[in-house]
């Protein structure tokens, strides 16, 4: 193979030349923008850039705004609970229906389905479901906690105050600061599972069933099997799975746009939401300032996936 | 023994039968808001299925507007997206996965690096480029800058990493030349991957937005969830033909979806080697 | 020979064609009106090339501002009075006065208000198309029934309490029907501000007022009808219900809304509605005048065309095309010089009843004055509802809140009037 050292290059070619056509010009252009007040009403010239040039001032701005603090610290816990939910539960879908079942096709087009709904649709409707007084989940957690507090009341003992919330109130979802988060995390991991499964699916596809068979015939039981067998063998299907759902989940706005907008009380502000706000959403726009967010944004995604790719030496598996 | 494994299998099937259901209701919803009285305003408690079914909100989508180009429009983005992806992004993630060459892991990790900045800052710059090329309002604008796909090229490098390299490497004994070795057989053998590569490629192309509406003017030429927007007003919405012409546009995704599952299939046969 | 002579003579005659490019948003409907519009102005001018770009109203501002950072903006441009200072201070417009002057273009029969919300600086840089105001609906059924003739056009703010409270009503000592509905939107308790004597800023954009005495009191008392009278809705009886929904299914008897309501009234409304001034306060009855109008880009290479594209489009003539589809209030209304000719233009603005009253969307706008927008208006704004955002839900009080915000939007004020001393 290293004979052939001409032919890299052109496997890589058009990949290459698209990426210096139509990606690092505009990304080099927003580096620059981050440096510069811009709000797009003058054209991108040298002249304006040099006219408007304000060196760090935008990132100086970012450590002052508070705004941008609580955007920050929502999508890292966005991320750290939304990721981890997503990838379990795709797994788990993805073991689920990696069988030859009649209609197994259909059954996983079924969870690929929200993809394909218009996220205005998905929104709205979650926005329902999530309402406090007359949705369905909240229904659900009330009845559950009245059945709760009848049982403590026949056993004679007081029901702890919060079942007693729970059965008359129940949490206030998407208008509550406290618990919004929560219904839009709930939203998004619904919606993005299917594509998270459709990937493991590939993976476990990939997986020579010799190696299974190998174990069963040592005599592991299925939970051995998964955790001896599958999971190292998934491991890189695992990584990539978690990396794009890390990516994505940095950027995921759709949703959360058309569930809360941010709210209530900036409980729910995203980076790329806040971030979409400078760039597009209050007039006169903000480009230079949401060009130095999202470099930021660049460079917290790109520590945690150095971290990943650290980590992946120790325990993805790789052919060698 | 095999009563439980039964047993189970039936349990499992049942709460992913569950799963899938709820899956389903906001499709659900979308299409029963399309057969709603137009008009209707978007109340609570929700209506689960109209009274009546109003078939005028779909005769309104396809005749009042050119939905049957805008549905072509978002055809063509999609599937040109898709092909750019199966073929440069499958050439460049096997570059990476096959070749030893300088520079490769920090080119690899430039090119994964583009994936983490958000493309809302991009638009203008690219707006601008695109303006400077005269390719405003045109297919070259809405496909081409697709070319470069880091995603791809990611996704197909780990699925030709995990390739055992046995028939590769017989075929270059065979004096096969490197093209050969790709086309014929490491590409076949990556059939789930692309699948999948195509599914997420092509969804994505069909439900782009801002980077169509800034990069289009005529109504000719705008893909159709730009196109549908003429039903979104300052002060209203009409949900009810929106929720048609929506309804009308998940049928190629969903078509895409059943197809990929194929070649999941067809992987499953392809990938156990012997020896 | 003639034929390729006159071949030439037309090939030459459209390359010598001047080309314009004319952006605004509008569903479907306005589409049409728009083709219908340019089709007359071609007919006139056939040596201008009109290129109409429909933009979603949802990213409107998006691709206009995509469009000037690539050098190329449209030579007019539809832009509503809240964005226009934004534009207007930052230089990227063309201003009109020149052209109304040498032309003695007609602007008498304008709404003074509407005209006055598209100058900066004493200059003239847009001309309106359209206004929107805002008036009380009122169900004529539930007034009826709770024995309420049609309010008067002058009535006073307890009048209109007392209205509320008596179409509030009970049944197994919970609400089921109120007098009025709840709208959090800035818009909508604007009035109450204004006719209270209040205001948001100074008139030059120093100083915050919001919190200043008699702008408290207008919202304390918007505040009260739903925490102290109870004869609006809470955000929990309204359980996610729209305002406008509540209204629409006579859960409400009133609502303080705008004409782009009556459309879906006439078609779904299952009572018989009409429409009354905003009721008086101490400084008598203010609703906001706010409309879009066109603009020309600084950047035109063709001012002369883009002119008599723009004065077509905001003459009398146009806008009755506009007016037709039912969409719109016209900016022009009754021209003192042509009484009766305006009458005529304004004949296509009445629908056939409900509602009775259609000539207050006109007769409101003499009093009426535009939202107090400057070049931070949405930013300033944000911070606002931020701290409203428990008040309305009964969690803050008021005063406190509106106290709390000041330094922040006080903040945007002195930055802007620096701003401003620079340029």
């Amino acid at each position: 193979m290293r004979v052939y050292a001409r032919f890299p290059l052109l496997f890589l070619l058009p990949s290459l030349a698209g990426f210096l056509a139509f990606n690092l010009g505009p990304i080099l252009t927003s580096l620059v923008l981050s440096f510069v007040e811009y709000d797009g009403l003058r054209p991108l010239t040298l002249e304006t850039i040099r006219e408007n040039w304000v060196g760090l001032a935008n990132y100086r701005r970012l450590l002052e705004d508070p705004v941008f603090h609580k955007a920050f610290w929502n999508t890292l816990f966005y991320v750290g609970v939304a990721v981890p939910l997503e990838i379990v539960l795709a797994l788990l879908l993805a073991l689920g229906l990696n069988r030859p079942w009649r209609g197994v096709k259909v059954l996983r087009t079924l969870y690929l389905l929200p993809t394909v709904t218009s996220v205005v649709a998905v929104g709205l409707l979650w926005r329902w479901v999530l309402n406090p007084t007359v949705g369905p989940v909240n229904l659900f957690l009330r009845f559950i906690g009245e059945k709760l507090v009848a049982l403590w009341q026949a056993f004679g003992a007081a029901p702890p105050p919060g079942l007693v919330w729970l059965a008359k109130e129940g949490p206030g979802w998407l208008s509550d600061p406290n618990w919004a988060m929560w219904g839009v995390i709930l939203a998004s991991v619904w919606a993005g599972v299917g594509l998270r499964m459709l990937i493991f699916l590939a993976g476990l596809q990939n997986i020579n069933k010799e190696y299974l068979e190998a174990a069963s015939l040592d005599g592991a039981n299925a939970l051995q099997r998964f955790f001896y067998v599958v999971l190292p063998l998934l491991s890189p299907t695992v990584f990539l799975n978690t990396l794009l759902a890390m990516i994505g989940s940095f950027q995921v706005f759709g949703l959360i746009y058309t569930m809360t907008g941010g709210g209530p009380l900036d409980s729910t502000n995203v980076l790329m939401l806040y971030l979409y706000r400078k760039a597009f959403g209050t007039f006169p726009f903000e480009m230079g300032y949401a060009s130095a967010i999202a470099w930021v944004l660049f460079l917290i995604l790109f520590a945690l996936t150095y971290l990943q790719w650290v980590l992946r030496r120790r325990w993805v598996l790789e052919e060698t | 023994m095999k009563l439980l494994a039964r047993l189970w299998d039936g349990v499992v099937f049942l709460l992913l039968l569950l799963g899938g259901i709820t899956m389903l209701v906001p499709f659900f919803w979308m299409v029963s808001t399309s057969l709603k009285a137009p008009g209707a305003v978007f109340d609570l408690p929700v209506e689960v299925w109209p009274k009546e079914l109003h078939f005028e909100n779909y005769q309104r989508v396809l005749t009042s507007v050119p939905f049957a180009r805008w549905y072509l429009n978002s055809l063509i983005v999609a599937l040109g997206l898709t092909f750019l992806n199966l073929t440069s992004g499958a050439m460049a993630g096997y570059a990476f996965a096959r070749f030893r060459f300088r520079g490769q892991g920090a080119l690899f990790l430039l090119f994964l690096a583009t994936l983490m900045i958000p493309v809302h800052v991009l638009i203008i710059p690219l707006f601008i480029l695109m303006r400077n090329l005269g390719w405003v309002d045109t297919y070259y604008a809405l496909i081409l800058p697709g070319l470069f796909d880091a995603f791809a090229i990611f996704l197909m490098r780990q699925h030709f990493l995990q390739l055992p390299r046995e028939l590769e490497e017989a075929a270059i004994v065979d004096g096969a030349t490197p093209w050969q070795v790709y086309w014929r057989i490491a590409l076949p053998l990556a059939a789930p991957a692309l699948a999948t590569l195509g599914t997420f490629t092509f969804l994505a192309g069909w439900n782009s937005f801002l980077w169509p509406l800034i990069v289009t003017n005529s109504l000719e030429m705008r893909p159709l969830t730009v196109g549908l927007a003429v039903f979104q007003g300052q002060f209203s919405t009409e949900w009810t033909v929106l929720m048609a012409g929506l309804t009308l546009g998940t049928v190629p995704p969903i078509l895409v979806f059943l197809l990929a599952q194929r070649y999941f299939i067809q992987g499953l046969t392809l990938g156990s080697l012997k020896g | 020979m003639r034929k390729v002579l006159v071949a030439l003579l037309a090939v030459l005659g459209l390359a010598s064609a001047q080309k314009l490019v004319l952006a605004s948003w509008g569903t479907q409907e306005e589409i049409q009106a728009y083709q219908q519009v340019l089709r007359v102005f071609q007919e006139r001018n056939p040596g201008i090339q009109v290129e109409y770009i429909n933009i979603p109203s949802s990213e409107y501002l998006a691709k206009i501002t995509a469009m000037m950072a690539a050098g190329t903006p449209p030579d007019v441009f539809f832009i509503n009075n809240i964005d226009f200072p934004g534009l207007a201070s930052r230089r990227v417009l063309r201003p009109l006065d020149p052209f109304i002057q040498r032309d003695k273009y007609p602007t008498g029969d304008i709404f003074p208000g509407i005209l006055k919300a598209f100058q900066w600086g004493g200059v003239q840089y847009g001309l309106p198309r359209d206004v929107s105001n805002l008036v009380v609906f009122y169900n004529r059924n539930l007034l009826r029934k709770a024995g309420l003739p049609d309010p008067k056009p002058d009535w006073t703010w307890d009048d209109f309490l007392r209205y509320a409270k008596a179409l509030t009503v009970e049944k197994d000592g919970k609400r089921v029907q109120w007098g009025v509905s709840f709208q959090t939107f800035y818009l909508f308790w604007q009035p109450w501000v204004w006719s209270a004597g209040g205001r948001f800023y100074s008139p030059d954009h120093s100083k915050f007022l919001l919190n200043s005495p008699p702008s408290v009191e207008g919202l304390r008392f918007y505040l009260d009808l739903r925490y102290k009278h109870r004869v609006a809705p809470t955000p929990e009886e309204a359980q996610d219900r729209g305002p406008f929904t509540m209204f629409l299914n006579g859960q409400t008897g009133m609502i303080v809304d705008g004409r782009w309501r009556v459309p879906t009234l006439k078609a779904r409304a299952k009572f018989d509605f009409d429409v009354v001034p905003f009721p008086r306060g101490k400084a008598g009855s203010i609703v906001d005048i706010d409309g879009s109008g066109w603009v020309m880009a600084a950047g035109t290479r063709n001012p002369e065309a883009a002119w008599k594209l723009l004065s077509f489009l905001a003459g009398p003539e146009a806008i009755r095309i506009f007016t037709k589809t039912g969409l719109i209030i016209p900016a022009r209304g009754v021209d003192v010089k042509n009484v009766e000719k305006s009458i005529q233009n304004l004949k296509d603005f009445f629908v056939p009843p409900p509602p009775k009253s259609q000539h207050f969307f006109l007769t409101v706008n003499k009093t009426a004055r535009p939202t107090e927008t400057f070049e931070r208006w949405n930013e300033a704004l944000q911070l606002i509802n931020k701290a409203l955002e428990p008040v309305w839900q009964g969690k803050a009080d008021l005063k406190a809140a509106l106290d709390g915000v000041a330094p922040q939007v006080q903040k945007i004020l002195d930055e802007v009037q620096a701003e401003r001393k620079k340029r």
